[in-house]
């Protein structure tokens, strides 16, 4: 009964709030139209520019030659253009002059260290043109993918091993010979289990034919504007503070766990609303595919969640509306900016790609990008779900520590 | 009379600083009791505690015999809180507004309607009762400020200097409401350093000073404990001197005590008439013009001067 009279008040009074209506519904549409309108047209893939690449192959091992079969098959033909050179300073001279934007380098020994066990000491490096950061990323994303997949096949080797070991099949083994067993392993691997290597090209081409402007920025403005709005709706809890309405309400008998609950139901009720709005109009009117309904709705629900924990979290450390006001656009842009809501994270550089990890937006567009993109279901994105869960704890915590001072 | 507020050495400590140093009182149902006190002597702190919106330090009150410590939610369900600012939606009507505090204090249906109507009538402004809060003049929106504080009947009214920084007329107002509310049975704790307003509205009175209670009784009480003093109140220009001029009539004879109060000099003495004739003397010899004198008979503020040597507005 309180607990729906201070639900009613709170979607009143924003309600009322002009600020808060921009920010919750207005600009949200706004936006994801301009971004039809910039990036409906451009269709799928198949329009990205050719990306030339130069391939050193200083390995001369299974792995190595498999890389390079990779790169030059007819999968990537339209996304990438090979060049094949013996040395890194032909390659790097051919990068310095802008005829390729990316050097892909497979070491020498690159094959014999991933089976020995030591193949940490020897990756493929991606050399890049940094005027070129999506190119870069493009490749960047295929080599990732194909690393990926080697590692998966040298720790099946290691297992083997392991297992023949605890059945005493085998007393002892050597380098040599995990080496050699491993390298005839990797290579039946690589070259004849043609449906798993056909995996790692499906990947790769659908990320390459699926990828779409539009629906990236659909999704990533959902993600983002998410942040905005759970930021504009904390501060309601300020501004209860300022306005002596806060403390009116514990001289009234109501319990703090009452008020506190009606304000984080209404956030959610609103960042839900929200939401699906955004979707409807994006699915309805732009032509939007949303992928697994299932992945989606628990995707959107946690995202609200850790998004409203997250609004919280900043009103904790503002004094005032007008503080949080500025402080909030400030971060949230900052983290849409690291989060990549506005480019994709994977042109990203390494460090700032793990560095953006520390916001639910960076979770939430790759989580949405799996469902959305790669028409994933809810079991590729459990890592994500369970991150965003875990940043939602966090958050909610140091918000509860910090607008105690409220109550004080 | 029975006791509907009972307070026992109630004390509150902020770090190594004493705000309110063991008060003990007691109000009766349906009584008005001022708590008067200069800024700082401990007012809003005491009626924090009464309102279960601070954690007493030492000490005990009670409502209706329910304690602020063990049962807050009985008590909260007891006492009427007028906060001191207007604590009301902006983006609310005055009737949104009431209806949801009137939810907050338990009100349904339509009884909570009926209330909503009746404390709207109370403070005279059912006809703008569907206009925003926002769109209201000050003194409105302290009569709707009130008014959400008496739905649910509490049988006592906690008010905190309501009218601070206020216009003459929106004082009147709200004592007028104070007198209103309490003609229909509910008890009023009220703070004020306005002596005129504590004389005015209370049946009883308590003096508080540094967080202590120095004397409580009815006004009669108060100013038969001074003796039959009065009080000269003598206005200067505002250029000239007040402190030399208080200084030079201390040890004029018959004058008990000489304070400065902005521009004015009170002299409390057992005669006006007789200290009047000396003090125009030196005021004269100081060159200091006096404008005007006042002679006032025993009151709280001559109280208030005795008991803590003080004037009640010095600050
Ligand atoms: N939270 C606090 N921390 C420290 N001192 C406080 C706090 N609140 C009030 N005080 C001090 O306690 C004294 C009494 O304050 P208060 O009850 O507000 O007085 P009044 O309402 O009579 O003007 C003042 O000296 C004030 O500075
Ligand atoms: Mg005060």
């Amino acid at each position: 009964m309180k607990f729906l009279a201070l639900l009613r008040k709170e979607l009143t009074v924003l309600s009322r709030d002009r600020l808060a209506v921009v920010m919750i519904l207005i600009a949200p549409l706004v936006m994801t139209t301009v971004m039809k309108l910039a990036f409906g047209n451009i269709g799928n893939g198949t329009n990205l520019p050719i990306i030339p690449v130069a391939v050193v192959d200083l390995d001369n091992g299974q792995i190595g030659s498999a890389l390079v079969n990779l790169l030059e098959s007819d999968a990537l033909s339209d996304l990438i253009v090979v060049t094949e050179v013996e040395d890194l300073e032909t390659a790097r001279d051919l990068l310095e002059t802008h005829a390729v934007d990316a050097v892909v380098a497979a070491p020498a020994n690159l094959t014999e260290a991933i089976f020995s066990g030591s193949g940490g000491e020897a990756a493929i490096s991606v050399y890049g043109d940094p005027g070129q950061p999506f190119a870069v990323g493009v490749v960047r994303g295929i080599v990732q993918r194909f690393t990926q997949y080697v590692a998966a096949g040298s720790t099946s080797v290691e297992v083997t091993f392991q297992q023949l070991i605890e059945t005493g099949r085998l007393t002892e083994v050597t380098h040599a010979m995990k080496g050699e067993v491993g390298e005839r392993a990797a290579f039946a691997a690589l070259e004849s289990d043609l449906v798993s290597f056909n995996e790692v090209l499906s990947g790769i081409e659908s990320v390459k034919s699926e990828f779409n402007w539009f629906k990236f920025y659909a999704l990533s403005m959902a993600s983002l504007f998410i942040l905005f709005s759970m930021v504009t709706a904390a501060r309601t809890l300020l501004a209860d503070h300022e306005l002596g309405t806060l403390t009116r309400m514990r001289t009234t008998p109501t319990s703090p766990g009452t008020i506190f609950g009606s304000k984080v139901t209404g956030m959610v009720l609103i960042g839900l609303v929200q939401t699906i709005i955004l979707m409807l109009t994006a699915r309805y009117f732009m032509g939007m595919t949303w992928g697994d309904p299932l992945a989606v709705a628990v995707l959107t629900i946690i995202m609200v969640l850790s998004a409203a924990a997250f609004g919280l979290a900043v009103a904790s450390f503002c004094r005032s509306t007008a503080q949080l006001n500025v402080a909030g656009a400030a971060v949230v842009m900052i983290l849409g900016a690291v989060g990549g809501n506005f480019m994709p994270r994977i042109i990203y550089p390494e460090i700032m790609r793990t560095l953006s990890l520390i916001g639910p937006n960076a979770w939430v567009i790759e989580a949405f990008q799996k469902v959305v993109l790669l028409n994933g279901t809810l079991s590729d994105i459990t890592t994500e779900i369970l991150a965003l869960l875990g940043l939602t704890v966090i958050f909610s915590v140091v918000a509860l520590f910090g607008l105690r001072r409220l109550v004080r | 009379m029975k006791p509907i507020l009972q307070v026992h050495e109630l004390a509150k400590q902020y770090g190594d600083f004493t705000a309110v140093k063991g008060v003990s009182f007691e109000i009766g149902e349906g009584e008005i009791f001022s708590l008067l006190g200069p800024n700082g002597a401990g007012k809003t702190t005491t009626i924090s505690m009464l309102a279960c919106l601070l954690q007493p330090s030492a000490g005990e009150a009670s409502i209706a015999g329910h304690s602020v410590r063990r049962e807050p939610q009985a008590v909260k369900r007891l006492i009427g809180v007028i906060p001191q600012d207007i604590a009301l939606y902006p983006s609310l009507s005055a009737r949104e507004n009431l209806h949801f505090w009137g939810q907050l204090y338990g009100l349904r249906g339509k009884e909570r309607g009926q209330r909503v109507e009746d404390v709207l009538e109370l403070v005279g402004l059912r006809e703008r009762a569907q206009d925003r809060i926002e769109k209201y003049s000050g003194g409105m929106k302290r009569r709707i400020n009130i008014a959400a504080g008496l739905l649910h009947r509490p049988k006592i009214v906690f008010m905190d200097e309501p009218t601070v920084g206020i216009d003459p007329q929106s004082r009147r107002a709200i004592l007028d409401m104070v007198k209103a509310f309490n003609q229909q049975g509910m008890a009023v704790l009220y703070t004020t350093h306005y002596m005129e307003e504590a004389e005015e509205l209370s049946d009883r009175v308590g003096i508080i000073d540094h967080g202590e209670l120095i004397a409580a009784g009815t006004q009669r009480e108060l100013t038969e404990r001074i003796g039959s003093t009065e009080t000269l109140v003598l206005h200067i220009d505002e250029s000239q001197d007040a402190n030399q001029l208080a200084h030079a009539l201390e040890d004029l004879p018959g004058v008990i005590q000489s304070t400065v109060t902005d521009h004015q000099v009170s002299l409390v003495t057992p005669s006006a008439r007789e200290v009047l004739a000396g003090a125009f003397g030196r005021a004269e010899a100081l060159g200091t013009r006096v404008r005007s004198i006042d002679i006032q008979e025993p009151n709280l503020e001559a109280v208030f001067l005795q008991v803590t040597g003080r004037a009640l507005r010095d600050n």
